[in-house]
Formats: structure tokens, sequence, C-alpha cells
């Protein structure tokens, strides 16, 4: 239920998130003039609060909103989610520590810092800088399409206004911005503590309430006959794996994961942290669940059924929250989720600004200073966070889902240089540029196949195989390139040319120099 | 010559990738859990399965990565 309780309740536990964010400014105090304290909360953060700093990473709007919404309108197809967060831990477990140790050896704070002196190519870190940020700007438009949703379940059922959540919208953001612009991560990752308690217990709610409501079979039977809710229908096998294992792979592509990798203090505890991550996802089960547990709530249905067709999908969470669950629960409930949002966009907004400043900024304005680094990136992530807020007042909601997953296929094309980067060093720069722009390339071009050059509505490409997940195509495509390329080029006799490896020995010399 | 535990670590690493990919073992609707399908319940049942595989592998593996770098340590 939705009344002036949940209201206030809502509004109380923001003011108490706000004020978190701040504190951050203060927790395990670094120089916050320097890009690595900004940024990345001077890698201070241990196992604790990586767990749930990596948690906001990841379980954001796309958890609450994206994910519930798909299986409401597509069925069990979108469960792909699940096992995508389970399997993508073990690629982490194995790749970030790795990374976290490159980096810290040699001064990375950015895939395009190692990147750009291992194979010995601007162009290539410029390139793989601007997919990140392309790739990260309609996740941060996603989150903000699940403040939205929040907003409207909580306001629109009062009868207030439509201007008002346009307005909430901007408030909420410009308070945003003013805390990341003082804490940086340290703020955002210490209001991750607050939202994950928040939805840890209203899930566990929800799931009780529609058990007592009658159970889940009955809910399963009250779904729509001419979509599969059960099981999987074999046809789609292989979009399911396609998915939920490319998935995996593109998560710790993300520039805001390995931001969040970078923050913690040791390769050991991003190694246990990645491991104890699968506990987290069952949260994301249950909501994913959401899409079909609303079948079995006439009550939450009937709510949902109110909405227009396009963000009936993104109201099924918010539904079953305020049909369920008592007025200053469903209030502090809907907070958690819209938190779930603004951390997240808070802390990807961050690690493009990271990007933007380190790899695309300071390539043009070698000059600059490290305190100008964290005042450019500090004003960036003010302008992405903007930007994101201005495409989905122009944009539909069902559509930035779309983008999003968009962005997942486009993530995918940094896969070579960066973890084959640190395999070996023998691929060819070129062979490697050629790859990433074919493979976005080409990934843009399925996309726009696939859905008959009409609105995006779908990210599967029908096969002889059934229906495939574009960005498995995509990523072979780069991948033969990239192979075929360095073969060419050694039989050329071309190299990357020496610059690479000596630059970054004797960076890390510098590095050694002056830590003892 | 990989060391057995890297073995056993990659084992661990790639049980539930292996499970989840036989799609065909656990899509069906029985056995039911609280009526939940078995493919639903079934893959979030290797949600807590996994994390324990995954923490007894990173546990063994940052034990082997720190005890090869007090070995280089003391080569130096």
């Amino acid at each position: 239920m939705i009344n002036d309780l949940s209201v206030g309740v809502f509004v109380f536990l923001f003011a108490v998130f706000v004020a978190l964010g701040f504190y951050g400014s203060r927790w395990r105090k670094g120089d916050l003039r320097k890009l690595k304290e900004w940024g990345m909360a001077g890698s201070r953060i241990g196992t604790f609060l990586g767990w749930f700093l990596l948690g906001a990473d990841i379980y954001t709007a796309y958890t609450f909103i994206a994910v519930p919404s798909s299986l409401f309108a597509k069925g069990s197809i979108y469960f792909f989610a699940a096992p995508y967060v389970i399997i993508t831990y073990a690629f982490a477990m194995w790749a970030m520590p790795k990374f976290w140790k490159i980096a810290n050896d040699h001064g990375y704070l950015t895939v395009s810092d190692f990147v750009r002196s291992i194979f010995n190519s601007r162009l290539l870190a410029i390139s793989v800088a601007i997919v990140g940020i392309v790739a990260e700007l309609p996740y941060i438009a996603l989150q903000i399409v699940g403040m939205q949703a929040v907003l409207i379940a909580l306001l629109a059922s009062n009868g207030v206004v439509t201007g008002i959540i346009e307005i909430s919208l901007i408030v909420s953001f410009i308070i945003l911005a003013a805390f990341t612009w003082t804490s940086g991560l340290r703020g955002a990752t210490l209001g991750s503590l607050l939202k994950d308690a928040l939805i840890l217990i209203s899930i566990a709610v929800v799931v009780l309430a529609v058990l007592a409501a009658g159970g889940f079979h009955s809910a399963l039977l009250s779904a729509p006959k001419n979509i599969s809710y059960f099981t999987l229908p074999s046809s789609l096998y292989n979009a399911y794996w396609s998915l939920f294992v490319l998935s995996a792979l593109a998560l710790y592509l993300y520039p805001h994961v390995i931001n969040g990798t970078l923050a913690q203090t040791d390769p050991a505890r991003v190694r246990k942290t990645a491991s104890l991550l699968p506990l987290y996802s069952i949260g994301l089960g249950f909501l994913a669940m959401f899409g079909f547990m609303i079948y079995g709530v006439p009550a939450a249905l009937h709510y949902v059924n109110g909405f227009p067709a396009s963000i009936q999908g993104t109201q099924v969470v918010p539904g079953l929250i305020l049909t369920l669950l008592p007025s200053w629960l469903s209030g502090a409930a809907l907070l958690g989720i819209f938190i779930g949002g603004l951390v997240p966009a808070a802390i990807m907004a961050i690690a493009a600004a990271n990007l933007f400043t380190r790899n695309i900024a300071k390539e043009f304005y070698p000059k600059m200073t490290p305190h100008g680094e964290t005042r450019t990136a500090q004003v960036f992530a003010v302008v992405f966070k903007f930007l994101a807020l201005g495409f989905v007042f122009i944009i539909p909601a069902t559509f930035a889902i779309q983008l999003q997953l968009f962005g997942g296929i486009l993530i995918l094309q940094i896969l070579p240089p960066f973890v084959f980067g640190m395999i070996t060093k023998k691929l060819n720069k070129w062979a490697l540029w050629l790859g990433l722009v074919v493979g976005v390339a080409s990934g843009l071009y399925m996309m726009e196949a696939a859905n008959h050059f009409a609105q995006w509505t779908t990210t599967l490409m029908a096969t002889g195989f059934g229906p495939v997940f574009i960005g498995l195509f995509a990523l072979l495509i780069n991948i033969a390139i990239v192979l075929v390329g360095t073969a060419v080029a050694n039989y050329l006799g071309l190299s990357n040319g020496e610059e690479g490896h000596t630059a970054a020995r004797q960076a890390r010399g510098r590095v050694a120099r002056t830590s003892r | 010559m990989v060391k057995g535990v890297y073995a056993i670590i990659a084992i661990l690493l790639l049980i539930p990738l292996v499970v989840l990919l036989d799609i065909p073992s656990y899509n069906s609707v029985n056995p039911t859990l609280f009526g939940i399908s078995f493919f639903y319940w079934y893959q979030m049942l290797w949600m807590p399965l996994g994390a324990i595989l995954f923490y007894i592998a990173a546990i063994l593996w940052n034990r082997e990565e720190k005890a090869g770098r007090t070995v280089s340590r003391r080569r130096r």
C-alpha cells in the first residue's frame, strides 16, 4: 500500500542515504584531489565492503527492472540472467586478480592504460575507451528508467501530477552529483550498504507474501498461455546459453566493474569477493521470478495493467511491493530500488569519467596535472550523469532496456585487447583495432537486421539453429580478424614496436623507486 | 608443468558452467519446489553451490599464489 507514510519513510531514508554519501569523504580519509583516491577510494576497500561495492556494480536497475520486466513480457528465456550471474564469477576469479596485479605493478587505472602500453597503440587505447564510455551510457540511462519507475509507483498512484516525477528525478540527480563530487567512490560504496539491506529485506517479504497469497504454481498457471513460463522451449536452447555465457564474459569488461575491482585492497581479496558473489545472485533469481509471480497476485496485475503497455514491465516489481507490503515497508523497499539505480549510476559515471580523463582528455592534453585529472573526472562524472538523464526524457523506457543489451554487445568487443592482452603480447595492434571496429560495426548491423531496421526489441538473431545472441557472432568476427590479421602481420614482418614493454618496465622501476 | 592444485581449481570453477550448459537436464516442470518449476529452482540452487565451490577454489588459489611469492622472494 502507498500512502503518506510510505512517502515519509521514503524521504527519511533518502536523507539517511545522502548523509552517508557525504560522510564518505571522511571514511578512510585520503587526498581526494588525487584521481586514485577520488575515483577508486584509494584502493582501500576490503572484502566486506568490496562485496557490497561489487554488488552495487552488478545488481542494478538491470536486476530490479529490466530482468523482471523481460521475464514478465517474454517468459522463461530471460531467466538466463540466473546462470549468467553464477558463471561470470568463475571468469572474474581468474581475470580480475590478474588485472589488479598488472595495474598495481605498472600504475594503470583503466583498461585503456594497459592496452596502450602493452600494444604500444594510442589509437587502440582511445578506441577501447570510447567503446567503454558508449557502452556505459545506456547502462546509466537504464538506472534512471528504474528510478523513474519507482517515482511513478510512489507518486502517480497518489494522484500527483506527472511533472513532479521529472522534477524529483532532476533534484535527486543534483544531490547525487554533489556527493559524488565531494566523496567520489567512497560515498557510493557506503550508500550501497543501505541499499542492499533494504532490498534484501523487501525481496524476502514479497516472496513470503506471494507464498501466502496462493503460491508460485497458481501464478505460473495464471500466466498467459502463448508465452512459455514453466520451462524453456527447446527452440531457445541456443539463445539461452549464448545469452548467459556471453553476458558472463561481458560483465567484467564494463568500466565500472573494473573500477570497483581496482578499488579493492589486494588481489587475494578481489578473488575471495568474487567467489562469494553468487550468493548475492539469489536475490536476482527471486526478482527475476517476480516476472511471473505477479500473475498470481490479482491486485498487482490489475495495478500493472493500468499503465500503457510500454511501461507495464517496469512496474512489475514496484507493483508487487506496493500491493503486498505494509505502507511503511513499501516506502523503504521502493527507496531501496530507487538508490539501487542511483548508486550504480554514480559508480558508472565515475568509471566513465576516469576513462574519459585518462585515455581521451589526457591523450590530447598530456600536460594535465594529477589534480587537473581529478577535476576533469569530477566534471565529466556530472556531464555523463546528465547526458543519460536527458536521454531518458527523450526515449521510451523499453527502448532504454534494449539499448543496454546492445551495450553488452559493444563492450564484448574489448575482450580481445584486454583479456588476450593479459595472456600474450604477440597480437598485432592493427589487427586488434580492426577487430574492434568491425566487431562493433557488425554488432550494430546484426542488431538492425534482426529487428528489421525498425525499433529494437530483440538482441537475438534467427539462425538455422534457432535464435542466437548477436554478441556471440560479433565477438567471433572480432576474434577471427585479430587472429588472421596477426598472422598476416607476422608474415609481413610487422611488429607493434618496442615502446610498450620497455615503457611499462621503466614505469615499474619508477613506482618501485618512489615507494621505497 | 601445471601443478595438481591448479587442476583442482580449474575443475571447481568449471563444474557450474558444465552443469548449467546442459540445459535439457534441468528443463522440466517436475520435481517442483513450493510450486516452482525445476527449471527455476535448480538453477537457483547452483547459486549457493557455486559460491561454495568458488570459495574453496579461491582459498586454494590464494594460498598457492602466496606460497609462490614467498618462494620467489627467497630465491632473490
